[in-house]
Formats: structure tokens, C-alpha cells, sequence
């Protein structure tokens, strides 16, 4: 007997016609992740107007759409099967926001422990319906590249690993290096603002977009920024929607600054030692190559991060990046070897073992950390790195096997910690962690699974409910019947 | 175009301002309006009903309530030093001046951070973090006036900004007096994702709310400079090598081209450089970093210039004579005064590729409607001024400059470019925004302005085509009329 998803999954089928249906491997990566009940259908249109006919049905009927870009992100336990419901995993605390004073300021709450003046869940505004999983993969094509421009002009379906062929082609690359599959989507990329270690040198997503159409929650197709890389009118919708996470719709095409490619790429490991204060000498070394030399990437890696990444040496390590000419990437290294071994910082007594090593350990580390079933981040000012790395290495099993990974963006102060499994089992209370860990100005909360995420953002500020209700209001005007679903902030 | 005197504020809430500002607060003198009643946009003049001088967030915050409850307009000034209108009082707005507001409030070193007033001088704030190794890198052109909170409301560039990025780029965080009187914090926040509200408020050219505080990035300052001067016989010669620059794989700090018209004036005024007023344009390019990757880059666009047709490319040796090679550049503006007594100064934005062509066509249109024009520009960005002089005093000649400058729009537009790179829409480029989106699209821009401003009253008729908005049409919303346009 179909059920009422069923019925709508032909409806809308029949509505979008055959250039929306999802490719097998597509479905078969959301058969492996996702239970059967979990949602109403998979589509995936060929065209940036079969998106948005797809959300103007979905929005006009009231069903919930999850953009799902090429699905490389999909929870293996279950990410997007419920609906919005953003009951944690059994065996799972909720998770808390540890603030400033160490306190547990607005215990962060499922959604079975919400009072009744909390924000709405996804899940509660939303009706029972299983969401339709709206898939960017055919939208896959190159729209334009004039290399004299540095922008490039693609759908949102299109991948890192065809984003960089297409580059490198023409001598060009995009700095953006995300913990991500190389077939995930660039779409998804920006949407997300996901970053990785080249934020140092060159930003973020939102840095480096320059012009977005977007089919809005409601099915408009509209078109923020443009080509060129200074633009100022009107509104930023371009800022409004990358990171949005799928809140406003789905990004079908997106146009890019990118950067002649690097003639020479470097990277120099230094092994900082072991314990406590391996992870302060770490984090102090990773702030003297931030001001010391011109790093294009900077990270501090604990010492189970270290060894998976096939760094020989135990302990803790800085890894850094050098790109450019090769004059100035062999100055830059020969800066950082100074630095590292103390002589820069007259920290005579303080040897620290450096070597060059091969530049695929980046890629590495971000293949290990893609894998993550669940992912925690902590951010902060950069200058207190060193005392919560310092604690969190203490607090938390890295060194155990299962235990978990973390490495740090030092420049910037985000510290990401993951595993490959799920929350469930080991400590995994992130009040725990965060009384203990979180010192002035740093913040603590779940990337993954996105249940958590959800549940792990409240904000605990007392203009919370200002900026939410302003938050809000602009997803009304793109979703104004509320459908699309996703792990943002209620 | 003038706008007289609307009428004055209501007793009632005057008083409720003067209670919070006290009577040195609040200007509603006539004479002393007069100074507010345009900005750079010199065309126009909208004399406000009152100028507000708040010194903090709290001030601000209880004046822009009063305002609220009044149901009366207003609108922020920082310098007034905007070229769109951006701080014109349109619909008898009432200006509220962040002047006072110029406090550095806190500069963190060691996380690159500095908090300051909207008030605080752009450069004055890179003077004051310059003693710890750090600078603000974006820099308009008028650096030396303009304030951080006016370069937030306009999403400001300059010539730094093909390597550094606009002001966008450094900011992250404000402390905003929403448009009912409330004070909200805005973050971009190191979790990266969710929606940038901090992103979509700069930019906004003051119909959000009022930036009171603002967290800006810092960068270091760069180890080692290399400026280069490279003078050209042909200005497609000199376009030409910008595009080779870049697509070389080299990122200058600054990229500019001035051309023989601007050389010209600046080689007859105080500011003369010893350049020669024979040749077609100018590149002025500059390197920033490590002293080694500067020599290299700078030793490479050496050699792509006189290869590209330079007659000469010099290169500064001291920082005098760096100073000296901007000076075609950085004086040009100023020097327009000695060829006529007005200028109008363009600001699209076209792909680096179609820089040659499209410098082509807009001499052309300058030349068949008999005007004089000079272009100085952000050629690395694509981002043309060109600058049309005329003396306003002559109607057929504002005529001709108001029809050659939509023409360039159009141009410019159809090359796959903007109407606006870095001076703002405000009011001078309102009617140009249906060119570049749809009705839909500033539907939406109207939308997302009501969700920061269900009022109506931050700023009114700027932006936006009055018409999408169903705003305020009042003497000032004026067209080109010529059936060609």
C-alpha cells in the first residue's frame, strides 16, 4: 500500500518529468545512508528551472526539502531520515554551549528537554512528512571560464575534483581545501562555508564567491553578485547565501575568484612532542609562523591526527604550507625552519624537529577528516590556543584507538576534534569537555551529525531572540512556507 | 538640483532629543544644515530637518527610538565624503552624524583585532595599530577622511583592494542600533556557517540600521614594497598588459592606469610628477610580501610591460620616489580643477578581459557628446572612474554628461560588468539597478530590506528604484529622458 510520500514522490515525478530523476549511484548512496522511511523522494534536476520547479511544487504542498548536494555528507547513521527530527542518537547527551565564564549558560537541549518559549526545532514546525532529498549532481557543467578573468562559472553540481581539473588546465586553482570528498559538490562547498586549512592565506567560501543563482524555497531563480570580483550593488545576497546552509533555497550555480596556480608548493612538519606540553609548544610555534612568515596554511595536529596523516614522529606537530614563486616559497621555508628551531624566537633550549614533507598530507588530512561520522568545533580567539588545545589534549581520548582526531586551524582559532563513529559510546558530552576546556571567548558545539548541530547552537547571548527573529524574517522572504530543511541555527 | 527646507522637527520630539544629546547634540539651526545638505555627490542638496550628534551606542540607539515612535526618516553621515548620495536626508530625513563616534575602542594584537567607533578615520586607524605591526588594509581613495562606518555602510574598496579584498573582507563583527532602537551583535563567527548577517549589513549604505561599534580584521604589515610606473604609447597596449599581468599568475597589491588626460592635469597642477604628457596612459603597479617573492613578481611585470609596448617602465628605488610614481594616480581627482569646475565620476565594473574594448567604446562616447573626460582606475579589478568634467553652471553641458554617463553604464553592463564596483548605489545610480537585476530580484532586495527596516525609515528612496519599493518620490528622482537612452 504507498504511503502518502509515495504518493507525492509520483506527483512530483510526474510534475518535474524524467530530467529530475536521480541518478542510480546517487540513490544508491542514499539507500546505504538513509532508511527507506526516512524520506519521500530523490531528485536531482537537470536544470536550474527544474530545481526551482521542483521547490515551487514542494513549497505550494507543504512538503520539506532537503538539499542534499551530491549526498557525500549524509549521515551513514541516519542524517536526514527523520524529517527535521532532531532527536539524538540514544546513548547521546545533548549537547551544551559552554561559554565565557565556564558556566553552563542556556543548557542546550533536545528537543524532548525543550521548554515551551525555546526556539522551534525543524522538526517540530515541520509536519511528520519525510523530506524530498534534492540533489544538485546534474547540474554538473562548466558555464564559463576566461582564465585572463581569475573567475570561473560553474553549476552548483559540479565537484572539487572537476572544479580543479578544469582549473588546473589553464594554470589556475581555487585555495579552498574543505574536509570534503573530492566528488562532493562545490555547491554544497559554499553553501556550508566550508573551509580548510588554506583559510590562513586565502579565506573562506565566503571570500571567494562572487556572484550566486539561487532557487529560492519558494521556486524563484535569482541571481546575486555577477563576474566581477568588485561588485557593490544592491544587497549581498551573495554573503546571505553562502553558509546559509541550504536555508534558502538551492544554489545552482555559483561564480568564483580563483588564483594563478603556485609554482612551487612546500610544506614543512615540525614534531612539537608529546603530552601537555607538546600541545602548548604547538600552539605557540603555529602563532610565531603566523606572524613570523607568510604561511598559506597553518595547523596544529595532535598526535593520533599526526600519525594518521603518516607523520612519523610522535606527538603533536605544526604543519605549514608555503605557495608562490619559487624564490619566495624557498624564502618563506627557510623562515619557518629558523623560526621552528628556535633560533627567531631565542628559544635556544627549545629544538624542535622539523622536516619538509611530501604536500599530500594535506590531502590526508582532509580525506580523514571527510570521513568523520561525528565532528566537534571549537573556536576562539587564536591567542588562547594554547590553553584550550592544551586542555582539550588533556580531556579528551586522542591517544586512544577510536579516540578521537583533532587538529586546529591556528591562525584563526578553530579547533575541529572527530571520529570516525558515531557518538555513541566514550564521552561524548560536550559539557564535559566544555567546562574544563572552554576559556574566555571560545565556543564549543557539534558539526556533526547534523542533529546535533541544530541542537548544538543555541546562543546563549541576551540579544539571542533579536538575532534569531532577524535570521528568520530573511528566510521568509526565500522560503516563505518554511519547507527547506537543514542543520541551521532555529 | 536643491530641495528647500522641510519643516521642523515636532516640539515635542525635539525635546525627547535634546534630553538625550543635550542641546550641543542637536544642530537645527539653518546655517549650520547648510554644511550637512550634501555630500560628494555635489549635485544634489537635501537640507535634513536636524542633525543629530550622538557619542555612543546608547545615544544612538534612544535617538533612532525617538525617531521610530515619530515615524519621522533619518539617515547616518559618516565624512559625507560618499560619491553616490549615500548620506543625502531624502523625504526630509533627519541626519544622524556618527562625527563624535570616533573613539579606537580596543586593539588586540595578538588576535588581529581591533574595535572602534564608525566615526574613527580610516587611516587614522592604520596609524594607531602601525606601532604593533599591523594595518586596515582596505583604503579608498579619500583614506584620510572617510570613516569606518562610512566604508561599512558602502562596502569600500581602493586601490589595495585586488589583493586585500573590500571592506567586506575585514570585517567581523558589529554592533548594529536596529532601525526600531534596539542593539543587536553581529558576528561572522569562526563556525563559518550560517546566515552572514554581518556579510549582508555592510554594503547595506546605512538602510539596516547603524553600525555603532565595528570588529575589523588586521593584517600585518608587509615586509618589503616594489612599485613599478609603466608608461605606454597606447592605452590598448596598456589595458592589454593588465590582463597579461594577471594572467601570469601574478596578484600586484594595486593595479591602477591613469590616462593622458589625467597625466596632463596633473603635470600642470602642484602635484607634478616629471611624467611625459605625450603618452596615451599609465600602469602603476605595486607588489607587497616577503622581499624575495616582491623582487620576483615585480622583476616578472617588468618584463610583461615592455613586452606588452611599455616605453618605459621605472621602478621606485626609496619610498619618496614611490610617493612620486602614485602621484598620477592619487592627485588626479584633485588636479580635475583645473580643467572644469565640476566633475562627474563613474564607477562600473567590467571583466579585466573586456577592459580594452570597453575602454574603447567609452572614449568614443565621451567624444560624441563633446566632453572632456580623464580615466584613472582600478585597472586589476576591472573597476573603471571615468570622469567626466563640465561646468554645471551650463544646462546643455549637464545634459550631455548625464546622457554620455548612462551610455557608459550601459556599456559597461553589457560587457558583463556592474553599475557599481566600490562608491555605492545611494542615489545616483538608483534607476541604474534594473539593468543588472530583475524585477524579481529587487523585489526580493525589497524584502530583505524590511526585514531590517519594516518601518521604512532608514535612509529612505536610496538603493532601490523608488518604484519597487513604493517609497518616497519627491522632487529628486530625476531621468534621462533622451529617446536613445
Amino acid at each position: 500500500m504507498s504511503t502518502t510520500a509515495d504518493r507525492f514522490a509520483e506527483h512530483l515525478t510526474a510534475s518535474t518529468g524524467a530530467g529530475a530523476a536521480a541518478p542510480p549511484e546517487l540513490l544508491a548512496r542514499v539507500n546505504a545512508a538513509c532508511a527507506r522511511e526516512g524520506f519521500a523522494a530523490v531528485l536531482a534536476p537537470d536544470s536550474a528551472d527544474g530545481a526551482a520547479a521542483v521547490l515551487a511544487i514542494c513549497s505550494a504542498e507543504g512538503w520539506p526539502v532537503l538539499p542534499i548536494g551530491a549526498g557525500t555528507w549524509l549521515d551513514p547513521r541516519g542524517g536526514p531520515t527523520r524529517g527535521g527530527d532532531v532527536t539524538p542518537p540514544a546513548g547521546v547527551a545533548p549537547g551544551r554551549r559552554a561559554t565565557s565564564t565556564g558556566a553552563d549558560e542556556g543548557a542546550v537541549a533536545g528537543p524532548e528537554t525543550r521548554t515551551g518559549d525555546d526556539a522551534v526545532a525543524p522538526g517540530a514546525a515541520a509536519t511528520a512528512r519525510p523530506p524530498v532529498l534534492l540533489s544538485t549532481v546534474r547540474l554538473n557543467r562548466i558555464i564559463e571560464h576566461e582564465p585572463a578573468d581569475l573567475v570561473i562559472g560553474v553549476q552548483g553540481g559540479v565537484t572539487l575534483e572537476q572544479l580543479d581539473a578544469a582549473l588546473a588546465a589553464k594554470q589556475q586553482w581555487l585555495p579552498l581545501d574543505p574536509a570534503a570528498a573530492p566528488h562532493a559538490t562545490i555547491g554544497a562547498v559554499a553553501a556550508n562555508a566550508s573551509a580548510g586549512p588554506l583559510r590562513a592565506g586565502h579565506g573562506t567560501p565566503r571570500d571567494m564567491v562572487l556572484g550566486v543563482e539561487i532557487a529560492t524555497g519558494d521556486g524563484r531563480l535569482l541571481r546575486f553578485g555577477g563576474r566581477v570580483v568588485k561588485n557593490v550593488a544592491g544587497y549581498d545576497g551573495v554573503r546571505l547565501t553562502v553558509g546559509s546552509r541550504g536555508a534558502l533555497g538551492l544554489i545552482t550555480a555559483l561564480y568564483l575568484r580563483v588564483r594563478g596556480a603556485a609554482r612551487a608548493d612546500r610544506t614543512l612538519a615540525v614534531a612539537c612532542g608529546t603530552g601537555e606540553g607538546g600541545a602548548r609548544r604547538g600552539a605557540d610555534l603555529a602563532l610565531a609562523l603566523r606572524d613570523g612568515a607568510g604561511c598559506d596554511a597553518i595547523e596544529l595536529l595532535s598526535p593520533a591526527a599526526a600519525g594518521r596523516t603518516g607523520l612519523v614522529q610522535p606527538g603533536w606537530h605544526v604543519l605549514v604550507r608555503l605557495l608562490g614563486s619559487v624564490a619566495a616559497v624557498t624564502e618563506a621555508f627557510e623562515r619557518c625552519q629558523r623560526i621552528a628551531s628556535g633560533h627567531e624566537t631565542a628559544d635556544v633550549e627549545n629544538d624542535r624537529p622539523a622536516a619538509e614533507v611530501p604536500s599530500a598530507v594535506w590531502d590526508s588530512l582532509a580525506r580523514l577528516e571527510a570521513s568523520a561520522g561525528t565532528a566537534v568545533r571549537v573556536t576562539g580567539p587564536a591567542t588562547g590556543l594554547a590553553d584550550v588545545t592544551a586542555a582539550l589534549g588533556r580531556d579528551v581520548p586522542t591517544e586512544a584507538e577510536g579516540g578521537w582526531l583533532m587538529a586546529a586551524h591556528a591562525a584563526d582559532g578553530v579547533i575541529r576534534l572527530w571520529r570516525s563513529s558515531g557518538p555513541d559510546g566514550g564521552p561524548n558530552d560536550l559539557a564535559e569537555w566544555g567546562t574544563t576546556a572552554v576559556t574566555d571567548g571560545w565556543t564549543m558545539m557539534y558539526d556533526r551529525p547534523y542533529e546535533l548541530s541544530i541542537s548544538g547552537r543555541r546562543d546563549p547571548r541576551s540579544d539571542a531572540e533579536a538575532r534569531r527573529a532577524l535570521a528568520a524574517r530573511l528566510r521568509t522572504v526565500f522560503d516563505p512556507a518554511a519547507i527547506m530543511r537543514g542543520p541551521w541555527e532555529v | 538640483m536643491a530641495q528647500p527646507p522641510g519643516e521642523p522637527l515636532p516640539r515635542e520630539v525635539l525635546g525627547r532629543l535634546t534630553a538625550i544629546l543635550g542641546s550641543a547634540g542637536v544642530i537645527t539651526d539653518a546655517g549650520s544644515l547648510l554644511v550637512y545638505e550634501s555630500d560628494g555627490l555635489t549635485a544634489y542638496r537635501f537640507r535634513p530637518r536636524a542633525v543629530l550628534l550622538p557619542r555612543n551606542t546608547a545615544q544612538t540607539a534612544q535617538c533612532v527610538r525617538v525617531l521610530a515612535d515619530a515615524g519621522i526618516a533619518w539617515v547616518a553621515r559618516g565624512a559625507g565624503t560618499g560619491l553616490s548620495g549615500g548620506a543625502l536626508a531624502l523625504g526630509n530625513a533627519v541626519v544622524i552624524s556618527l562625527a563624535r563616534m570616533d573613539s579606537i575602542i580596543d586593539v588586540d594584537a595578538g588576535n588581529r583585532r581591533a574595535r572602534v567607533q564608525p566615526g574613527v578615520v580610516n587611516v587614522e586607524l592604520s596609524a594607531a595599530v602601525a606601532g604593533a605591526g599591523l594595518y586596515y588594509a582596505p583604503d579608498p581613495s579619500s583614506q584620510t577622511v572617510c570613516t569606518i562606518g562610512g566604508n561599512v555602510a558602502e562596502n569600500a574598496g581602493g586601490p589595495h583592494c585586488l589583493k586585500y579584498g573590500t571592506t567586506t573582507n575585514h570585517i567581523v563583527g558589529l554592533t548594529v542600533v536596529t532601525t526600531d532602537g534596539n542593539v543587536i551583535e553581529l558576528d561572522t563567527g569562526a563556525a563559518d556557517g550560517g546566515l552572514d548577517l554581518v556579510g549582508v549589513f555592510v554594503g547595506s549604505e546605512g538602510t539596516f540600521g547603524i553600525a555603532t561599534e565595528i570588529t575589523v580584521r588586521l593584517l600585518a604589515i608587509p615586509e618589503a614594497v616594489e612599485t613599478l610606473l609603466a608608461l605606454f604609447d597606447d592605452v590598448d597596449d596598456a589595458s592589454r598588459a593588465v590582463s597579461a599581468l594577471i594572467a601570469a599568475g601574478l596578484l600586484p597589491a594595486a593595479l591602477e592606469m591613469v590616462d593622458r588626460e589625467a597625466i596632463r592635469a596633473v603635470e600642470a597642477s602642484a602635484y607634478a610628477a616629471g611624467l611625459p604628457t605625450d603618452i596615451a596612459g599609465a600602469l602603476v603597479i605595486e607588489f607587497d610580501g616577503s622581499p624575495a617573492a616582491v623582487k620576483t613578481d615585480a622583476d616578472e611585470a617588468v618584463e610583461i610591460c615592455r613586452q606588452g609596448g611599455a616605453r618605459e617602465v621605472q621602478r621606485a628605488t626609496d619610498e619618496a620616489e614611490r610617493q612620486r610614481l602614485w602621484y598620477a594616480r592619487k592627485k588626479a581627482f584633485g588636479a580635475m580643477g583645473r580643467i572644469a569646475p565640476d566633475i562627474l565620476v563613474q564607477d562600473a565594473v567590467v571583466p579585466r578581459s573586456k577592459l580594452p574594448g570597453t575602454l574603447r567604446e567609452i572614449y568614443e562616447i565621451a567624444a560624441r557628446h563633446g566632453l572632456v573626460m580623464c580615466n584613472m582606475f582600478h585597472a586589476g579589478d576591472g573597476n573603471l572612474h571615468p570622469t567626466l568634467v563640465f561646468d554645471r553652471r551650463d544646462p546643455d553641458q549637464v545634459r550631455r554628461v548625464e546622457l554620455a554617463s548612462k551610455e557608459m553604464m550601459i556599456t559597461c553592463v553589457r560587457a558583463g560588468g556592474t553599475i557599481t564596483g566600490e562608491h555605492g548605489v545611494g542615489l545616483d545610480k538608483r534607476e541604474y539597478m534594473e539593468m543588472i537585476f530583475s524585477e524579481e530580484e529587487m523585489a526580493v532586495m525589497c524584502d530583505i530590506r524590511r526585514a531590517f527596516d519594516p518601518l521604512g525609515l532608514a535612509n529612505p528612496a536610496k538603493v532601490l528604484p523608488v518604484r519597487v519599493c513604493r517609497e518616497w518620490v519627491g522632487p529628486a528622482t530625476r531621468r534621462v529622458t533622451d529617446p536613445a537612452a
